[in-house]
């Protein structure tokens, strides 16, 4: 009896700890959607750069076909805008964020609970068999173990398992946050400088926009030429099926910038998002943030699968 | 700065000449002008290509740079890992030492006069 009534003091301590808030903070919870949403952001930004290499071997494999009677075969002459090694080094600042909200959305999200819950069942089963073992009813008789006492004190165990992790998020996560803030306003703006601009009337076009517009007016203008070349040649069917494929290129041009410019946006919001987490749980700021940086994920999102449907 | 800006206005001349090409050729009738449309607007596509690779390769040192400063974030995240999980094995030990107990007894009984 004086055992059962310590099991439920420790037990409804744990769970007034629970209920109190000690346990599970905000930031755990806005920690974990953070991780999720800025895994997608990056996922797109990877698309994006494969989105220029892949493109830019398209319109040398469409020269290739216009040249090949003229010039044959030029192997170094396919190959994709960004150098092996300029790519490698963004992958891995990629790669890098990526492990950075994988990690941050793990750490923080209920999954963190999980081996201390399949333990704390292992503990019941263990205490369990122990207050169902008959040589210990031999040996002290005095000693009494029910099974509900058992179960309680695994329960508590579990409570106390979760408050020491919550505890532990509390006092290191902020830390990692703030110290990682400076390095992702860095990574985005310099992934910000490297999506650049799509040129207007001729004007201030750099870096992938206008690479992929160009590129994009380049498989146009190759289109145009096999069509003029072999005007004679194509059947009316063939021919029609080759004109209808301008204006689907010029579709697919507006889509990719589009994504681009979407992706762009994307690294813009990532930042304020991430520093919001560390706000006040009162201020609303975080959860608004959050909400551009999906919607963000889910535009860039549409306008891939739109390209990739073609 | 001065340079930035003569680079970006060299950027401009060539891009408004590929602008005039791509719209000749999306009006021209004339297979052989397209063809030399063609090779003309690849001269300057490449001009403007090497100009964009220059400017992309201007930021990978800055990009290599930061590898390491993301290295050590997520090493501080990966301790935090590692120091949940030990909450976990904890509670696993405790377990082993119920269990040991448990047949500690039993193994005691064979022994004990009861």
């Amino acid at each position: 009896m004086q055992n059962s009534k310590r099991v439920l003091f420790l037990v409804t301590f744990c769970c007034l700890m629970l209920l109190s808030g000690c346990a599970f903070s905000p930031l755990a919870k806005k920690s974990a959607a953070f991780g999720n949403a800025a895994s997608a952001v990056v996922r797109n930004t990877s698309t994006g750069y494969d989105t220029i290499q892949r493109t830019t071997i398209d319109v040398g494999v469409s020269s290739l076909v216009l040249d090949f009677d003229k010039s044959g075969f030029d192997r170094d002459k396919i190959k994709p805008f960004i150098p092996e090694h300029d790519l490698e080094i963004r992958q891995q600042v990629l790669q890098g964020l990526q492990k950075y909200s994988d990690d941050l959305a793990d750490t923080a999200s209920d999954h963190a609970f999980s081996s201390i819950d399949d333990q704390s069942q292992a503990l019941s089963k263990q205490l369990t068999a122990l207050s169902t073992n008959a040589d210990l009813k031999k040996i002290a008789p005095h000693v009494t173990v029910n099974d509900s006492e058992a179960k309680g004190l695994a329960t508590a165990v579990d409570v106390l398992g979760r408050v020491l992790v919550e505890q532990k998020r509390r006092k290191e996560l902020p830390k990692i946050i703030a110290k990682m803030q400076p390095v992702l306003e860095q990574i985005c703006h310099l992934l910000d400088e490297d999506i650049g601009n799509k040129p207007v009337n001729g004007v201030a076009g750099i870096g992938l926009r206008d690479q992929l517009w160009d590129e994009y007016d380049a498989l146009i203008r190759n289109q145009i030429t096999y069509i003029r070349s072999n005007s004679d040649k194509l059947s009316p069917a063939e021919k029609k099926a080759e004109i209808s494929k301008l204006p689907e290129l010029a579709q697919q041009q507006l889509d990719a910038d589009a994504a681009l410019v979407a992706t762009q946006k994307a690294l813009r919001d990532l930042p304020n998002a991430h520093k919001a987490l560390l706000a006040s749980d009162k201020d609303n700021t975080f959860k608004e943030r959050l909400q551009v940086l999906i919607a963000d994920g889910q535009q860039i999102g549409s306008f891939y699968s739109k390209l990739q449907s073609k | 700065m001065g340079d930035e800006i003569n680079q970006q206005a060299l950027r401009d001349k060539y891009q408004q000449l590929h602008d005039s090409i791509e719209h000749a050729i999306e009006t021209c009738t004339n297979a052989a002008i397209c063809e030399s449309l063609r090779e003309q607007g690849e001269s300057v596509d490449a001009v403007i290509t090497a100009m964009n690779l220059a400017d992309i390769q201007a930021r990978t040192g800055d990009f290599q740079n930061l590898i390491d400063k993301i290295k050590s974030v997520n090493a501080d995240l990966g301790k935090l890992k590692d120091e949940i999980a030990k909450i976990g094995d904890n509670i696993a030990i405790l377990g082993k030492v119920v269990s040991g107990i448990d047949s500690a007894i039993s193994a005691a009984a064979k022994f004990l006069p009861v």
